[in-house]
């Protein structure tokens, strides 16, 4: 217990320090705020601030990151609830009773138990990252090479799985991100891959103007693209007063916090599960246990209280793979990991002994930023709800500005905003036939890690592939990733059916 | 009052899903794959190989794009199947807006060290919000003034070295 007291103290040394609790304040803000706007999601605004956190201290900038991705939770459900349009991918099961209790004029308990439900779920979720992460870090000072590859190779085979509507789609993605990690030197031998003689590529593809392309600048063409009616800009209602739920909610619904807190907590860190995966998850767990089944889908509160906390805990669990073993699990915390790489930090089980303050000083600056999201939410939400009026037309050339200036910014080379828009532009054609970016992002991010620890584990064993098989953890996690390839059974497929904005599973 | 939002925005990107033979969307996107990975396999021979027991340069990036190259196979080939739900070749409509910006962009990438930050920004923003957007002419070098102005002194002030150009701003 003296631990505890003692690690909390140091954390919230660093995390309250007036430049901490700035970048703070402006993260979960910013997360607010895209949380709001449909279109713009949390990964991409991660990757349209990444340069700007070049130039600002790492804990600052991870603090500042960690907040726009918990935020944007926070922010999701306000246009799922009166407008059935989910801000973000993690709010789209809150459509389903959110939208009904805002047709039946309890628009303010839906937004309010959503509120409540996500600090609940975000404060608890911390307390679990700050009580499993230490003994997990533990766990991996033992890991070697092999353990990691095992890790990586689960990970990405997980993500491919599951957060994904088409496994051999996402693969692909996957594949093509790990081609473009091969490009540059190569990590052990220092031959040259693909650079072709130019000197650009022969550091390998630059990460930030990558990322910004595939995530941001592609958004903007896919936005661009749709003809903008004047139905088509949301039109939030004003003047909402009563965001407090009765006691009957809080009795409704107060277990399906915990339940969703749980489940959200358990999937989220599971490597490519994610936030999104536990709202559908924490949803369908609900209904399997609530004694009126039938309430669901016609504006039970249960439906949107288990599913907003869900996606709250999972972020904070989300952080747990990358802070003890240095790999992300999504693309948010891959877009992090790009992050601390920038500053010259490797996450993972040496951060917590080699950098206490970093570590603490992220944890406690979560539930700095969970007091300020509740803070700020429950007086300004009518304010926030405006948001959704700023004309698309504006936002996008605003948004087109960060890229430029983001892009130019990393290196002062013109040649970086080509590459953006090299990959907005694949960016914008895979979305349109049906692929995703976020196996690509993660898997061009794991590359150089993988073939690191791929190669080392054959030095280690002499070339026996056998290490990767007779030791415990490793052979049990490839034993795993293999039969998540050869079994469609456990495939988890869910797809937004076109114009329903209602997730189903299939 | 809430106003029901009909969600068409949503529908008009979502993949549509039809039975094979209809479409072929999943055709063009898979053999542009497969092409891609024949090339990566090509240029990945000429790099080292080593042994699977000391794998060298080209062992990873020969195994990732052999793998590319099965699987984008397998995108093409189970079209065929009956019963597959396959994607709906994407609609061009508002393809003109996107071409013009990538067309902006660029000109502005090759445009930005001797025009400077500010100028160029300004008429970058100019263009996309007037050009493209078609925002009021008032609104719009209103929005691009500010934006230029107060991106440059956020990057400057975070230290962000913007170029400054022939002209003196």
């Amino acid at each position: 217990m003296p631990d505890v007291l003692h690690n909390l103290a140091l954390g919230f040394s660093t995390s309250m320090t007036p430049l901490n609790l700035f970048y703070c304040f402006v993260g979960v803000l910013l997360g607010q705020i895209v949380g709001v706007l449909p279109g713009l999601g949390s990964a991409a605004t991660i990757a349209l601030l990444l340069p700007i956190t070049y130039y600002i201290p790492a804990t600052s900038a991870i603090i500042m990151l960690a907040g726009i991705w918990y935020g944007s939770m926070y922010g999701g459900s306000i246009t799922s609830i009166l407008l059935r349009v989910p801000g973000e991918a993690t709010s789209v099961m809150t459509c389903v009773d959110g939208y009904e209790m805002a047709r039946k004029g309890r628009a303010g308990p839906a937004l309010g138990i959503s509120v409540f439900g996500s600090f609940i779920a975000g404060t608890l979720g911390v307390l679990g990252l700050m009580f499993l992460a230490p003994a997990l870090a533990q766990v991996a000072l033992d890991f070697g090479p092999p353990e990691y590859f095992a890790l990586m190779v689960l990970g990405l085979t997980l993500v491919s799985y599951l957060a994904s509507k088409s496994v051999p789609k996402a693969l692909c993605m996957a594949m093509v991100g790990l081609v473009l990690g091969t490009v540059g030197l190569d990590p052990v031998r220092s031959t040259e891959r693909f650079s072709f003689g130019i000197l650009t590529l022969q550091g390998g593809i630059e990460m930030i103007p990558m990322v910004m392309g595939l995530l941001g600048l592609s958004e903007v063409f896919i936005m661009l693209e749709r003809q903008t009616r004047s139905e088509d800009i949301v039109q939030a209602p004003a003047g909402l007063r009563n965001l407090m739920p009765t006691r009957r909610d809080w009795r409704d619904s107060s277990g399906s916090i915990g339940r969703g807190t749980v489940v959200g907590f358990l999937v989220g860190i599971l490597p490519g599960a994610g936030a999104t995966i536990a709202t559908f998850v924490a949803y369908a767990v609900e209904k399997r246990f609530s004694r009126h089944p039938e309430r669901f889908g016609t504006g039970a509160i249960e439906g949107v209280a288990a599913p907003e906390s869900a996606n709250n805990s999972a972020t904070a669990a989300g952080f747990i793979p990358l802070l003890t073993l240095g790999i992300p699990g999504n693309v948010v915390t891959a877009l992090m990991l790009g992050a601390f790489l920038l500053h010259g930090i490797t996450p993972g089980p040496t951060l917590l002994t080699e950098k206490p303050e970093m570590f603490w000083g992220i944890i406690t600056s979560m539930y700095v930023g969970n007091i300020i999201l509740l803070v700020l939410n429950i007086p300004l939400i009518s304010l926030f709800t405006r948001i959704t009026r700023v004309p698309p037309a504006i936002l996008r050339p605003i948004i087109v500005l960060f890229c430029l200036a983001g892009a130019y910014g990393v290196n002062n080379n013109p040649v970086d905003i080509v590459v953006m828009v090299v990959f907005g532009i694949v960016g914008y054609l895979i979305t349109k036939f049906g692929y995703e970016p976020a196996p690509l992002v993660l898997a061009f991010v794991l590359e150089p890690m993988v073939e690191i620890a791929l190669r080392q584990s054959l030095i280690l064993s002499q070339g026996s592939f056998l290490i990767f098989f007779n030791r415990p953890i490793t052979g049990t996690l490839l034993a795993l990733a293999l039969f998540m390839i050869v079994s469609p059974l456990f495939r988890y497929r869910y797809r937004l059916y076109p114009g329903s904005g209602v997730p189903r599973a299939r | 009052m809430l106003r029901r939002h009909e969600a068409a925005s949503q529908s008009a990107n979502s993949p549509g899903y039809r039975r094979a033979g209809q479409t072929n969307a999943d055709r063009l996107s898979g053999s542009v794959l497969f092409l891609f990975a024949l090339a990566v396999i090509w240029q990945a021979s000429k790099f080292p190989f080593g042994t699977i027991r000391a794998p060298d340069s080209g062992f990873l990036p020969m195994s990732f794009a052999i793998t590319l190259a099965l699987m984008s196979a397998l995108i093409v080939l189970r079209t065929w199947l009956p019963r597959t739900a396959v994607t709906e070749m994407p609609a061009w409509g508002g393809m003109g807006r996107v071409v013009a910006t990538v067309m902006a962009l660029v000109v502005y990438a090759s445009a930005v060290d001797w025009l400077g930050y500010l100028l160029s920004t300004l008429l970058i923003m100019l263009l996309l919000l007037r050009g493209i957007e078609r925002t009021g002419w008032g609104m719009s070098l209103l929005i691009a003034c500010i934006s230029a102005v107060a991106s440059y002194v956020l990057f400057r002030q975070l230290g962000v070295a913007l170029p400054q150009g022939a002209l003196p701003f």
